[in-house]
C-alpha cells in the first residue's frame, strides 16, 4: 500500500519539548515559592518575572480529561499585582531547549522549518494571553497570542504554522542553535507590560524590539488577584504547519531527559545499612576520593549545591565532570547514604 | 527579560588541590542566597554569568581560603 494511503498514529520523537506532559517533577511537587529565573518545581520548567507579587507553583491533578496526562503545572497566585505596570512581566510556562535539539530547524538560514505549538491551560482568568518563541540571545522574537475563551476551563490551544525564521538579528547577531548552550525559549506570559507588547503577531523580529514578545495589547493581568490559579500542561513544540496529537513519551524516557539539565540525589529512606557509596580512594594521608556517577551523561559540568546528609565529614574538594563527580576528604570513613541529598545542575 | 537572570553575592576561588596545590578554577559563589559550587566550564550558566560579571567589573572573585 502507498505511504500516502496510511493514516499515521502518533509517530514519535516530534515534541522538542523535554517534559512536555509535566510527568518529571524532581525538585519539589507542593507549593513552592516561584523564584526568578529557576527551576523550582516542574523539571525544564523556568520561572521567569518581573512583578510587584508573588507566586507558587505546584504539580497538579487537575488535568484535561482524556488526554492522557497524569499531572498538570499549577499556578497560585499568593501577593497580587493589581496594577501590571509598563515593565512587568509572568511566565506562565517558559522552557528553554538546547541547540543540539533544534539545530533541526534550519534557523538563521533559507532552509528555516516551519513550527507549530500547542499545549493545554485552564485559567481563572479569562482573556488575551500573550506569548512567543526567542532565540537564546532574545534579540530574535516570533510574538503571538491566543484566547482563553472561559475561565476555569481546560482549552487546547494551537500556535500553528509559526514560519521559520531565515535570518539573524539585523544588529548582525545570529542564530546559534547548535550545540549544548541555549538554542531556543517557548515563553507564555500570564502578564505583560506595554514595554514588551505590540510585535506584529508570528511574524520574526530580528530588529531587537523589546516589544515582540507580545503580538495583543489587550493582554490579561492574570496576576490581577489573590488566589488566582492557572494549570498548564501537554506542551508540544513540533516541526509541522499544524499541531498533532500530544506525543506521549515513556516515564523513564522523559525522566532521562531532565537528567541531562538537573539531577537530585533523593533522599531514600536512610541509616547506615544503608550505604550508598563510601570513600574508596587514599594515595597520601589526607586524601581519600569518591566518585559519584550520575544517570546520565550532563548538559555540562554542572553546579553542585544544597547537600545534606553527609556522614562522618563533608568533602572538601569537589570536581565537577559531565558524567561524574569526585569528591575528596581530608579523613577516610566517609560515606553517603540513602539520606544524603545534593543537587547537580546543568540547567541553561 | 534577559535570559541570565542572577543575584550573585559573593564569590571566591574553590581550595586548591590537596596534594598538588595547584589552584583550582572551581567557585564557590552565593547565588540567590544559596551556596554553590561552581565548575569551570563556560557551559555551565553560574560560571558564565560570574565570568561576565567579572568582565564587566561588578564581581570580584576572592582568592581561595
Amino acid at each position: 500500500m502507498p505511504l500516502s494511503k496510511i493514516q499515521f498514529g502518533n509517530l514519535g520523537r516530534r515534541n522538542l519539548v523535554v517534559n512536555g506532559g509535566t510527568l518529571i517533577w524532581q525538585r519539589a511537587i507542593a507549593a513552592t515559592a516561584s523564584v526568578n529565573a529557576q527551576v523550582t518545581t516542574c523539571d525544564r520548567v523556568t520561572n521567569q518575572f518581573s512583578h510587584g507579587g508573588a507566586t507558587t507553583t505546584e504539580r497538579s491533578t487537575d488535568v484535561p480529561a482524556g488526554q492522557g496526562f497524569q499531572y498538570s503545572l499549577k499556578h497560585v497566585v499568593t501577593t497580587a499585582d493589581a496594577s501590571m505596570g509598563t515593565d512587568d512581566y509572568y511566565d506562565v510556562y517558559q522552557t528553554r531547549l538546547e541547540g543540539n535539539d533544534v539545530a533541526q530547524l534550519c534557523y538563521g538560514t533559507s532552509s528555516a522549518k516551519k513550527t507549530s505549538l500547542s499545549f493545554w491551560i485552564k485559567s481563572s482568568v479569562a482573556g488575551v494571553y500573550n506569548g512567543a518563541i526567542t532565540a537564546q540571545t532574545a534579540k530574535i522574537k516570533i510574538p503571538f497570542n491566543f484566547t482563553i475563551s472561559s475561565a476555569d476551563t481546560w482549552q487546547h490551544i494551537k500556535i500553528e504554522n509559526l514560519p521559520g525564521a531565515t535570518a539573524g538579528a539585523d544588529d548582525g547577531t545570529a542564530w546559534v542553535a547548535s550545540g549544548n548552550n541555549l538554542g531556543l525559549l517557548v515563553r507564555i506570559f500570564g502578564m505583560l507590560g506595554t514595554r514588551w507588547r505590540g510585535g506584529a503577531d508570528r511574524t520574526w523580529n530580528t530588529a531587537n524590539d523589546e516589544n515582540a514578545y507580545g503580538s495583543s495589547n489587550s493582554q490579561v493581568n492574570w496576576m490581577g488577584t489573590l488566589s488566582n490559579t492557572l494549570y498548564i500542561t501537554g506542551v508540544q513544540f513540533e516541526i509541522s504547519s499544524a499541531s498533532t496529537d500530544f506525543e506521549h513519551r515513556s516515564y523513564a524516557d522523559e525522566l532521562d531527559g531532565c537528567y541531562r539539565y538537573y539531577y537530585k540525589k533523593p533522599a531514600d529512606g536512610g541509616g547506615e545499612d544503608d550505604l550508598v557509596l563510601a570513600n574508596d580512594y587514599n594515595n597520601s594521608t589526607g586524601n581519600f576520593w569518591m566518585s559519584f556517577y550520575y544517570p546520565r551523561q550532563m548538559r555540562a559540568r554542572p553546579t553542585y549545591g544544597n547537600a545534606s546528609g553527609w556522614v562522618t565529614q563533608v568533602p572538601q574538594t569537589i570536581n565537577e565532570g559531565v558524567r561524574w563527580v569526585a569528591f575528596q576528604f581530608t579523613n577516610g570513613g566517609a560515606y553517603l547514604d540513602r539520606s544524603t541529598t545534593f543537587d547537580l545542575d546543568a540547567e541553561m | 527579560m534577559n535570559n541570565i537572570d542572577m543575584n550573585i553575592t559573593e564569590a571566591k576561588y574553590a581550595p586548591n588541590h590537596p596534594i598538588t596545590g595547584e589552584a583550582s578554577e572551581s567557585i564557590i559563589a552565593t547565588v540567590d542566597g544559596v551556596e554553590l559550587h561552581i565548575p569551570a566550564d563556560t557551559g555551565n550558566r553560574h560560571y558564565a554569568e560570574i565570568m561576565r560579571q567579572v568582565t564587566e567589573g561588578t564581581l570580584t572573585i576572592a582568592d581561595a581560603d
